[in-house]
This record gives structure tokens, sequence and C-alpha cells, in this order.
């Protein structure tokens, strides 16, 4: 494959690509800014690994793998779990206060469900993939899949409702 | 019971604009690179580590090692058709890697910097994906003899990747040590 060739794929491929990508990147990790720092990590690496991907196929789970990994490697660093705990607090402050507006509350809800119930959630429900496809990327079996997604489902339901309640008595 | 469909809706509501894909292809441009960079560090480390090993035993018999005494190219190398020049403006040497003494500007002159003269040249042998020539440079300092190996290739957008290894290699020439790289080819 010429250069230029993989170069136009790959722009098309980002262009087509990328709105879907950054949503589930920002559902996974709770920030826009963070949000674009995985996606341009993700479709860095997709660059590299694309002569082989053009050829054998799987350049969208590729990438997804990638999303999903790069968050998890920063989730271990120390400093970004803090964060994240910020972000809990954040949830419990802004349910008290009732200055969670409905956008800012699911993303918000959803960093406190626990990784792997996330992970499911979000590939299910932004990138809409079936429970097979979600266990592929995962490398979990699909009954294992649907475990996570109705127990995070129910979390997040739980939780957002408790906030919806806690809304309405003011 | 919340419609989570409808929530994932409104939580995109605050999205910044897309970034231009042109720009996220310069930016994985420069993520090749430094892959490559990575990938040919390990792999002169693994040759280093294998021809130290090699070196201490006696060596290999048969294999070329340092050009002959006085002169300018090594046995395996005949003088390069491609012109390598010094670099003759600040503008010039901008163009090539602060840590480097030679490379491609944007425009594909190779040029090297004042206070090193090249010793061995080996033109357009190998190739890699996206690449449109390449060049293989042995060059040394006038004033200690330290020499460098570079490697460098260059593409149409002005990228070139280059690779460098003092003299004191062991066990290798020029022309086994420059595709030995990130899986390059020799030129059909």
């Amino acid at each position: 494959m010429k250069r230029s060739d993989r170069d136009a794929a790959y722009v098309e491929f980002v262009e087509s690509r990328q709105t879907r990508l950054r949503r589930a990147a920002y559902a996974i990790c709770g920030d826009w800014h963070r949000a674009e720092d995985l996606l341009q990590t993700a479709l860095t690496k997709l660059y590299v690994a694309w002569p082989r991907l053009a050829r054998e196929g799987g350049e969208d789970a590729y990438v997804r793998r990638i999303l999903v990994s790069t968050h998890l490697d920063n989730v271990k660093r120390a400093s970004y779990r803090r964060e994240v705990v910020g972000a809990d607090a954040d949830l419990v402050h802004a349910a008290q206060t009732g200055r969670v507006d409905d956008r800012d509350a699911l993303i918000t809800a959803l960093q406190r469900l626990p990784e792997m119930q996330r992970r499911v959630v979000v590939l299910r429900h932004v990138l809409d993939l079936s429970v097979e496809q979600t266990a592929a990327d995962l490398g979990i079996s699909a009954g294992t899949v649907k475990s996570h997604h109705s127990r995070g489902v129910a979390r997040l339901q739980e939780l957002l409702t408790d906030q919806t309640v806690k809304e309405d008595r003011r | 019971m919340i419609d989570l469909q409808e929530r994932f809706d409104q939580a995109w509501a605050g999205e910044p604009a897309p970034m231009d894909a042109r720009q996220q292809l310069a930016v994985a441009h420069r993520g090749l690179r430094r892959r490559r960079m990575v990938v040919a560090t390990g792999v002169l480390g693994v040759v280093a580590v294998l021809g130290g090993s090699l070196a201490a035993a006696g060596g290999v018999p048969g294999l070329d090692r340092e050009p002959p005494a006085g002169s300018a190219y090594a046995a395996h190398s005949k003088p390069g058709e491609v012109e390598v020049k010094l670099a003759q403006t600040p503008q010039e040497l901008e163009q090539i890697s602060s840590d480097a003494n030679a490379g491609y500007t944007s425009d594909g002159r190779v040029i090297v910097r004042p206070g090193w003269k090249v010793t061995q040249q080996i033109d357009d042998t190998w190739v890699s994906e996206g690449s449109d020539r390449s060049i293989a440079l042995e060059i040394a300092k006038d004033t200690t003899g330290e020499k460098e190996w570079y490697y460098l290739e260059w593409g149409p957008d002005g990228r070139s990747v280059n690779q460098s290894w003092p003299r004191e290699n062991p066990g290798l020439t020029l022309r086994e040590w420059a595709p030995d790289k990130n899986g390059h080819r020799e030129r059909p």
C-alpha cells in the first residue's frame, strides 16, 4: 500500500468514526479533554498498525481495544485514581446540592461503576456493539458481558433515580 | 425507569467540535516516527549485545568489520552518487534533528553538519513503506575522527527517519547494519 493511499484511508476512517469513539472515551473517562487524549493515542497506534490491519481487517475492534486499554493504563496510575475519587465526590456533592444537570449526572454516575461494568455499558450503549462483539473486545464470555451489563445498568438507574429524587425534593 | 439511551444522547450536548482528521494524521506520522526510532534503538541494543558477545568470542569468520585503513569507503560500499553537502545555513541545520549530525532537508537533500565528512555512503538501497529514497552514511568528525552511522529515509512529505550509531560497533558493516531495522528490504 502506498503511503498516500494509507493516509487517505486513515483520514477517511478518522472522519467517519471519531465522533462516536470520542463519546465512548468520554463516557469511559468522564472528561472531554482526557477523552481527546485517549482518542488521539488510540488513533495514533491505529496508524502504526494500519498496514497489517488493512490487510487482515479489524480496524474498528483494534482502536476500541486500544481506547479501553489506554484508559485502563491511566487508571492504574495513582494520580489518575485520585482524580476519579474526586469525580465520585463531585457526584455526591452535586447530588446534595442539586447542581448537576442531566448530562453531567449520567457521565459522573458512570464513573462510579466498577471498571468492567462501565466498559460493558459504554461499548453496548455508546458504540452499539452486540453482546458477542463486546465479549470479543473485552476478552470475556458473552455470559459475563450480560451479567456486567445488567448489574451496570441497574446501578446506573439506581444512582440516577436517587439523584432525581433528591433534586425533586428541593 | 430512566431511559438510558435518552440520557446518553443528552450527555453529548456539551461535546467539543471534532478534531481535524488531517491534524490527527500529522500526529500519527509523528507517532510512527517515534515508533521506528524505538524499534531501531531496540534492534541496535540487541545487535550491540550480540556483537559484543561475538567479538569477545573471537568474532565471526568472514565477516567484514572495519574499512581498510586509509580508505575513505568500506570494501562493500562504492562512493555514492547522491550528493551529500555540508549544511550551509542555520535554516538548513534546523531541518535535521538537533541531536543528529546528518539528515534529510525537507526538500530531500542530504546534509551533514560542518565539521563532519562522509566516509561511507550507500544510496537508495533499501525502502520501507511510504518512503521514496534512502541513504546509509558513515560520517567522521574532522577534529577527532569519531564516526557515526546514519540510516536515513525520505518521504514525499519531508518525513525522514534517521538513526545513528557510534562507529565502535562490533561485527557489522554499514551495509549489514543499515537494513537491519524495521523490516526494510532491498530495493528490487
